[in-house]
């Protein structure tokens, strides 16, 4: 539930966007079960729909050199039979009840959701709980699930100019961390999983006290934790999960690769090493990325695309890591345009702010935006569900989301030209060009 | 101080959304002297409220030769007014937390904008600058023309973007639906600014638009900026007659966009579909469901999830006035691109000739019933949603008696619907991938054209 408070119709503009919301709360009731399971639920009744997110602290991080793509792989499989829910009956059993899921998997984290009309809570608690206790991992279906990740592989990465360049950014600017590796696996390890591979993933990883469960919509608190104990409370907790070693060694210069395909005009990529998420500098980061990416008034935006016609689009982002991660620009160089000339821009751009600053208003403009999309999040049970077990696998208390807008708020032009200095200098950059095949067309 | 849901609320009677009969919110609609339609969807749940301009003016509405005119005037709108430079529009928006984009479709063009309910009288003001004061500059004209020339190269380069662009062509013809509504690149280098000052003039007038404005926000409010900001605009529509109907396909082509570094192939099987609110249009859609609509779905069963060929294959309906496409999409490695085809027209025979269970009817219609309640879930679905009733003239019971019409489609009327619009005998099959290793399966399903990946 949020409590919110009218506020003067001008006061947003003068005061920042945060003030429309100051006092946003939301009644979230958390709850640990007895072998280490944390549930999060959130009452909400205007409509008779669920939304139910399972998050487990496991993604690409998690893996080695010879078993990249493994947490990928594996959440393909949590959708390929368990012991009462055999093959395919996962989603026949949820969609012929009027419910949608759908998954995914990043460097730090595997989060699964389910939404659904609210006579169905109890089959999705039967469902996770079947598939978190007892995967079948059958070996036809790890065989299988090989073919549609290769697919997967095929159409996101090797067939698409961007997708190529991410996996090699990181692969380059990644020497000794396991963020290096792609999220999808190298092809070689995708086509040669097994049932092996998989039993000690799911030994390792996917216990109840390494996952976190949201459920947010028309829900009785009181009976959603009385199912919550009968399908999941009975579930062994695992061993913790092994150590990640966090170690990447300091760069020691710029690193530049060049990469020929069948294309129709240049790309740059350009990633930075930054802190990870309990880094002080992680709010001054969101204010630079708005400021330089975001949105038509952005800097990058504003210079390389509208001033000087020298790209198509660009973007910038960065994942909040559990270790120390990258951020990262795209620039999609406009076609006849040389790539030189607009990562040139590109620097000045760079440069201007490290020198200079942001000015008041831009600064303003980013608090505000920032603030807005935060709370943009909570429109849907699928969006609150998903940001409360975020923040709780993160940070292992869903409450640093109110953080945020404070942490943003506090940010000041200062702290914006120092981690501009810090971070963005080419000694700490990897540079990625797509030039075409056989020059432009 | 006041408890409220987080959740923007949605009216929905009984206790299931399976079984539930899904009721729009009440809209406060009134007219402005100058034909300005005005609905306002309050929804106090949040301080926040959602904006959508929409005016007949999409890409049907370009005169012959000249495609692309009405996503380039649109994308103008926020190039520039008398008192504001596009930088100047883009910061004063984004200041206050909000958003606000262009947009440009087949029929329709416009605006859709997310702002804090604290900047309500300034979204408004904004939006009509843009629409009222627009100066359509030669400079900024250039610069929005190269880019858009630079998009359009850069659609190329998408296998599944180039494939999908293909299809519509293939399927639709000499329609004005063919081609993307972006433009084509040759059109879009004719243009000239007369052009777009004209096209502003016969499409962006008061009486040829809907605002609908929904979230946190009062009719009294709306009305009294409306007035002030939209009072005195004024001009008349002319429009050019809308297309009355698509094209037959007949018979069977295939086609292959010749792409030499492929690993993967991309597949499009299709031809004509329905008009909207067309009859069949329940019954396709429980049909189409249980073909391709969903993970459980025959074709994902088959293709993904028993033989690992792909990692998504769906079968996709549009649907606009003068009528419809029905196709599937899918990829797969080069060397079992014939496999997948077969399937693909396999199940499709499958759905045609042999009764499904009652037990798989109802599930691809509990599907679709239960998931239906998410489309109207944020302000932008339902600015969307109501926009779409005053562009398409359709009414309330559109949308409430969906499920309703769903739970009633019988086996008999789903295999019906699937003869007439599944691919089986008469189709278009778009491919792109590396001719040499896929032409020698395909030549079997018609003949065989190749062309260039890059046109």
């Amino acid at each position: 539930m949020l409590k919110r408070i009218i506020v003067a119709l001008a006061a947003a503009l003068v005061l920042g966007a945060g003030s429309a919301w100051a006092d946003f709360q939301l009644d979230v009731r958390e709850f640990r079960l007895d072998n280490g399971l944390t549930i999060l639920m959130l009452e909400n009744h205007t409509a008779p729909v669920i939304t139910y997110y399972t998050f487990y602290k496991v993604g690409s991080r998690n893996e080695r050199r010879d078993n990249s793509g493994v947490s990928h792989f594996f959440e393909h499989m949590m959708f390929n039979g368990a012991e009462k829910y055999g093959p395919k009956m996962f989603d026949q059993a949820l969609e012929s009840k009027g419910g949608q899921n759908n998954a995914y998997t990043s460097m730090n984290v595997t989060a699964y959701y389910e939404d659904f009309p609210v006579e169905a809570l109890e089959l999705v608690f039967d469902l996770e709980s079947d598939r978190m206790a007892n995967l079948a991992l059958e070996e036809e279906k790890v065989k299988s699930e090989a073919g549609v990740i290769s697919e997967e592989r095929l159409v996101g990465v090797d067939n698409d100019n961007e997708g190529i360049m991410y996996e090699e950014l990181f692969a380059t600017a990644f020497i000794a961390h396991s963020y290096g590796a792609p999220v999808l696996g190298w092809m070689e390890s995708i086509r040669n999983f097994n049932r092996a591979d998989c039993v000690e993933y799911f030994k390792t990883y996917y216990a109840p006290n390494n996952a976190v469960v949201a459920i947010v919509g028309d829900i009785d608190t009181q009976k959603t934790l009385k199912l919550a104990k009968q399908y999941l409370g009975g579930l062994p907790p695992g061993p913790p999960p092994p150590r990640v070693p966090r170690y990447e060694p300091e760069q020691r210069g710029a690193k530049r690769v060049f990469i020929e395909r069948q294309a129709e005009h240049e790309h740059i990529m350009r990633g930075y090493h930054i802190g990870d998420k309990d880094s002080p500098d992680l709010f001054t980061l969101e204010v630079i990325q708005f400021i330089l990416t975001t949105g038509e008034s952005s800097r990058m935006h504003q210079s390389l695309v509208n001033d000087l016609q020298l790209a198509l689009y660009q973007y910038g982002g960065f994942e909040w890591g559990l270790d120390p991660s990258l951020f990262y620009y795209y620039v999609a160089v406009a076609p006849g345009v040389d790539y030189e000339a607009t990562e040139r821009a590109f620097d000045s751009v760079l440069n201007e702010l490290t020198d200079n600053g942001p000015t008041p208003d831009e600064l303003q403009k980013a608090k505000n935006s920032l603030t807005a999309n935060f709370y943009k999040n909570y429109k849907t049970n699928n969006g609150t569900a998903h940001e409360l077990a975020r923040y709780q696998t993160l940070y292992g208390d869903w409450k640093a989301m109110y953080n945020f807008v404070p942490g943003v708020e506090a940010v000041t032009a200062g702290h914006v030209k120092e981690v501009m200095e810090r971070y963005f200098k080419s000694k700490n950059s990897t540079t990625v060009i797509l030039v075409p095949e056989g020059g432009q067309s | 101080m006041k408890r409220v849901m987080i959740i923007v609320s949605m009216a929905v009677l009984l206790s299931s959304a399976v079984t539930a009969k899904i009721t729009l919110p009440t809209s406060n609609e009134f007219k402005l002297d100058n034909g300005l339609t005005v609905s306002v969807i309050e929804r106090p749940q949040l301080p926040l409220f959602s904006l959508q301009l929409t005016f007949r003016a999409g890409s049907t509405f370009d005169p012959a030769g000249k495609e692309g005119l009405a996503s380039l005037a649109s994308d103008m709108l926020m190039r520039g007014t008398a008192t504001r430079s596009d930088k100047q529009i883009a910061d004063q928006i984004a200041f206050g937390g909000g958003t606000m984009t262009n947009t440009c479709g087949f029929v329709a063009a416009g605006f859709n904008g997310e702002f804090l309910t604290t900047q309500g009288e300034q979204a408004i003001e904004i939006l009509a600058d843009l629409v009222r004061n627009s100066t359509f500059a030669t400079e900024e004209l250039e610069k929005t023309r190269t880019r858009t020339l630079g998009f359009l190269q850069s659609r190329r380069e998408n296998p599944g973007t180039v494939a999908n662009d293909a299809i519509w062509e293939a399927i639709l013809g000499d329609s004005r639906y063919a081609h993307f509504s972006g433009g084509l690149s040759h059109s879009v280098q004719a243009l000239t600014r007369d052009d777009i000052v004209q096209f502003a003039q016969n499409h962006y007038t008061p009486d040829n638009c809907i605002l609908v404005v929904c979230g946190d926000i009062t009719t009294a409010s709306v009305r009294e900026w409306v007035t002030k900001y939209f009072g005195d605009w004024t001009g008349r529509a002319v429009l050019a007659p809308e297309e009355t109907s698509f094209p037959t396909v007949t018979g069977r082509e295939v086609v292959i966009y010749d792409k030499q570094d492929a690993t993967q192939t991309q597949i499009r099987i299709g031809g004509n579909g329905i008009p909207l609110n067309h009859p069949d249009y329940p019954a396709l859609e429980v049909a189409r469901t249980v073909y391709g609509g969903t993970f459980a779905s025959r074709l994902m069963d088959e293709i993904r999830v028993n033989r690992g060929l792909t990692y998504g294959v769906s079968c996709r309906a549009s649907r606009f006035k003068p009528g419809g496409l029905l196709y599937v999409t899918t990829f797969t490695k080069n060397a079992t691109v014939a496999e997948v085809i077969d399937i693909i027209f396999s199940e499709a025979v499958r759905i045609q000739e042999e009764p499904m269970p009652d037990s798989e009817l109802a599930d691809g219609a509990n599907y679709q019933c239960g998931t239906y309640p998410l489309d109207f879930e944020t302000n932008d679905a339902l600015a969307s949603v109501f926009a779409n009733m005053w562009l398409n003239n359709l009414d309330k019971s559109f949308y409430e008696d969906f499920q309703e019409r769903l739970r009633a489609v019988t086996v008999p009327q789903a295999m019906a619907a699937a003869r007439s619009y599944f691919p089986r005998d008469i189709y278009k099959l778009v491919l792109v991938g590396k001719a040499d290793e896929i032409k020698s399966q395909v030549e079997k399903y018609g003949p065989v054209t190749v062309r260039p990946f890059t046109q």
